[in-house]
């Protein structure tokens, strides 16, 4: 079971004045109980793959299936779930458990169990129904929304989730509460998280797929691209501060052994080289 | 996704008329309609047809993008034309099917008014061909100065104008998103009759106002911190008169006023 | 708060342009009951310096931005800029034209359909003559490096030129102060940089800059960080002092950066760093020598 496009390209308004080329056979594979973490700079065509994964975008090249299945919208129809970016903004119901049940509803569950649905959701991303069920969701703080935004999605319970950009423009507490729902969905679902900023999900992720201009300069473990970070540059992209410590420390010729993400032992090996000179 | 969306009609090329001032051109299409009403006959049609065709070349603007906007009064192009040339038992008939039959003078009569129905919009759309949608508004505002005595917000309504251009792109972008995020949530456009059809957009609508007013309130935020107060305005760009719009413009009246007068 | 300095409102006649915040509360009310955002803060950012203020969602801090020019009017206490107080309605202009506001979302404060026009919209609003707003807006697209894009529409920037559009916006106006309120937050990193470059080359140019953020790698670059914690001032001072206070950061709701822990690992293991919170190209640096 799983999301697979393989050789995947696209192209904006083909055929107009304005065409565009925004992918350039680029595949992508997530089962369920894995992270997949897509990185890329603006217009890379991050978003674009995420789409069509979503199978909202009609028209690209190449092959997509979803379990085994040629994906479309028919087929993606409730087993595919995406967390746009800024998904607050789309909040619409009078309610948080209404606009919650949404999806659930549309998927034609009966109402008894769109509001379960809802209720299991909201207790997931950690806004009780009890205290939040009622409320508007236009009284909901930032990251409040965007959480209730995700739980909308959780609802109908989809096999692969896919999120654009999920913690951009949060605070810390924020970030940390949509990091945790994402570690934590990995128990139920297939996950498609696309980020312009290693930061966050790079700690988590099994697999990175890095794009730069439409193509993958990287598509591996995680792993290794922590141990050997050069596609970042390739990418137009920082690695993530702890790693260009590291890398700029090799690059001048100092043997810091394995990298590591982690600050506490990032700093040890350090230490261990520039604390006897 | 940063794809430049045509936006209106305008063909944004640089040509002796698209360099015209605004005001003027908004003078001169009045002038363009006075020469075509104010005179009967085939003559007034002949100059304004000459008129039509000097602006379109001087302008450079494809020919297929100046008649495309006829396309939506074709049907009434077609009906002006058949209904006066059927007649009942026409003297001067061409063709006669039974009684009824297409008369001579009727397919002229016709003809003159369908031809006269193209040179308006073919000549007015010229205006929105060559000139910015800002340009335009800016034009429209400057012409209402006059109005301001009698206490007519002419620098309201001007902003109002230049706010509203501004966020129609940003808007649409906004809609579209909203659109497909319902849309991955299962939210149906094309499905059942009117009425459901109208109760699925409210996901999208509620969303897109509820943005919209806040928005506003930020925009206003940042109009007052920058000491916006409608009042007391100065201009980077009041376009001039040159003394070539003078003269287009002078032109133009005499064309008007030469075709009422012999015409 | 022991950490601050007091200030009562600069007299008038008084050359020094400061803010000051002396003794302000703030409350919104939102259906019915009084939200309490700001209590008793008091604050002065001096001329030429660059001040932080760090805090969660809800910290109050961009409320504290708001009261700066007067688009917010305290409910008790004084805020003061060279010694007009906000609060007299009839100084309102004389404030605006000394601090300028750039506000979190770029889109919603761009009010002209061309970049150049938009630059020109506070000089316009201030009834400068012609020749003068020309001067003014190509001086602050050059300072915000985006000359060359002055017909442009604006809704073809990305977000990072959006956001330095409305930054030479604010520039036009010609101010002694820049209030941003969280500017980078909805950017890219690449917006991210540009932005955070702009705003320190303007801060190194002797304007006074209050930067409103959750980030605290970012708030490390300014003179001094100012931190919110529910309307209260909790701490105020150097970046590299507030970053090993990480209890503290906790109980605010903010998070120390990995990078930042890397670097009091660092010297907690005995290695000599210079005082701040250098960038990862210094600290190889500092750790080289």
């Amino acid at each position: 079971m799983s999301l697979t496009l393989e050789g995947i390209g696209y192209t904006y308004a083909a055929g107009t004045g304005y065409s565009q080329r925004a992918l350039e056979s680029v595949s992508l594979c997530v089962a369920p109980g894995e992270i997949v973490l897509v990185l890329g700079a603006t217009g890379s065509g991050k978003s674009t793959l995420l789409r069509i994964a979503a199978g909202l975008l009609d028209g690209a090249e190449g092959s997509a299936t979803i379990d085994g299945e040629p994906l479309t919208r028919k087929t993606a129809r409730g087993r595919v779930g995406m967390v746009f970016q800024d998904a607050e903004s789309q909040l619409f119901a009078e309610t948080v458990a209404a606009d919650v049940a949404f999806g659930p509803r549309n998927m034609g569950r009966s109402e008894a169990e769109a509001d379960a649905a809802a209720s299991e959701a909201l207790v997931s991303v950690g806004l009780p129904p009890a205290e939040y069920g009622e409320r508007s969701p236009f009284s909901l703080s930032g990251g409040e929304a965007r959480r209730a935004a995700i739980a909308g999605v959780l609802a109908f319970a989809p096999r692969y989730l896919l999120l654009d950009e999920p913690t951009a423009g949060l605070d810390a507490l924020g970030r940390r509460a949509v990091s945790a729902i994402v570690s934590e969905a990995r128990g139920h679902a297939g996950i498609v998280v696309v980020s312009h900023s290693a930061e966050e999900f790079l700690g988590v992720a099994d697999r990175v797929l890095v794009l730069a201009s439409g193509r993958a300069v990287y598509d591996g473990p995680a792993a290794d691209i922590i141990a050997e970070p050069a596609p970042f540059a390739d990418a137009g992209l920082l690695a993530p501060d702890v790693l260009r410590v590291q890398m700029l420390a090799r690059a001048r010729g100092h043997d810091v052994g394995r990298f590591t993400l982690d600050p506490a032992r990032a700093a040890a090996s350090l230490a261990r080289v520039f604390g006897s000179a | 996704m940063g794809i430049p969306v045509p936006f209106g009609q305008y063909v944004p090329i640089d040509s002796p008329v698209h360099r015209l001032e605004p005001r003027v051109k908004l003078a001169l299409v009045a002038c363009y309609t006075v020469v075509l009403f104010a005179s009967a006959g085939w003559s007034g049609l002949g100059l304004a047809t000459v008129l039509v065709v000097l602006t379109l070349l001087l302008s450079r603007v494809p020919w297929h993008l100046a008649l495309r906007g006829l396309r939506p009064v074709a049907v009434l192009l077609l009906l002006t034309v058949t209904m006066n040339a059927l007649r009942w038992n026409p003297a001067d008939s061409l063709l006669r099917l039974g009684s009824l039959g297409i008369s001579r003078a009727g397919l002229l009569t016709g003809l003159y008014f369908a031809a006269r129905i193209i040179l308006l919009v073919t000549g007015t759309s010229l205006l929105t061909l060559t000139t910015s949608p800002v340009a335009l508004t800016d034009a429209l505002s400057r012409l209402m100065m006059p109005l301001r005595p009698l206490r007519f917000p002419v620098d309201d309504v001007a902003m109002m104008f230049s706010i509203a251009l501004r966020f129609i792109p940003t808007t649409a972008e906004e809609a579209e998103k909203i659109v497909v995020a319902q849309a991955a949530r299962g939210a149906r456009f094309d499905e059942g009759g009117v009425l459901r059809r109208a109760r699925a957009w409210v996901p999208v609508l509620i969303p897109l106002f509820v943005n919209l007013f806040r928005r506003a309130d930020n925009l206003a935020l940042a109009m007052e911190s920058r000491c916006y107060t409608g009042q007391r305005r100065t201009r980077l760009h009041a376009s001039r008169m040159r003394a070539s719009d003078w003269a287009t413009l002078l032109v133009g009246v005499t064309v008007a006023v030469y075709a009422t007068i012999v015409l | 708060m022991g950490v601050l300095s007091y200030c009562r409102a600069t007299p008038r006649g008084d050359k020094r342009t400061v803010i000051s915040f002396f003794d302000v509360c703030f409350s919104y009310h939102a259906a019915g009951k009084p939200l309490l955002a700001l209590r008793s803060v008091s604050l002065e950012i001096a001329p030429g310096e660059t001040v932080a203020v760090l805090g969660a969602n809800g910290s109050g801090k961009s409320t504290l931005a708001r009261l700066t020019n007067g688009l917010l009017l305290p409910d008790s206490g004084t805020v003061t800029v060279d010694g007009f107080d906000t609060a007299d309605g009839s100084l309102t202009r004389e404030i605006r034209e000394r601090v300028a506001i750039v506000l979190q979302h770029p889109d919603d404060q761009i009010v002209a359909t061309t970049v150049e026009d938009d630059v020109a919209f506070g000089p316009e609003n201030l009834g400068r003559p012609r020749d003068e707003i020309r001067r003014r807006v190509d001086e602050a697209l050059a300072a915000v490096g985006l000359v060359g894009l002055e017909r442009r529409e604006p809704h073809l920037l990305s977000g990072g030129q959006k956001q330095r559009l409305a930054i030479a916006g604010a520039l036009a106006m010609q101010p002694e102060y820049l209030v941003l309120d969280e500017p980078t937050s909805m950017l890219d990193p690449e917006g991210r940089r540009d932005v955070a470059a702009v705003i320190e080359r303007l801060g190194r140019s002797g304007r006074g800059i209050l930067l409103v953020t959750h980030d605290l790698a970012e708030a490390a670059r300014a003179d001094r960080v100012v931190v919110l914690d529910h309307g209260v001032i909790v701490f105020s001072g150097p970046a590299d002092v507030l970053a090993e206070q990480t209890e503290l950061l906790g109980e605010c709701g903010l998070e120390v950066p990995p990078f930042a822990l890397l670097t009091a690992h660092l010297r907690e293991l005995g290695i000599t760093l210079a005082p701040g919170l250098p960038e990862p190209e210094g600290l190889v640096d500092a750790l080289c020598r």
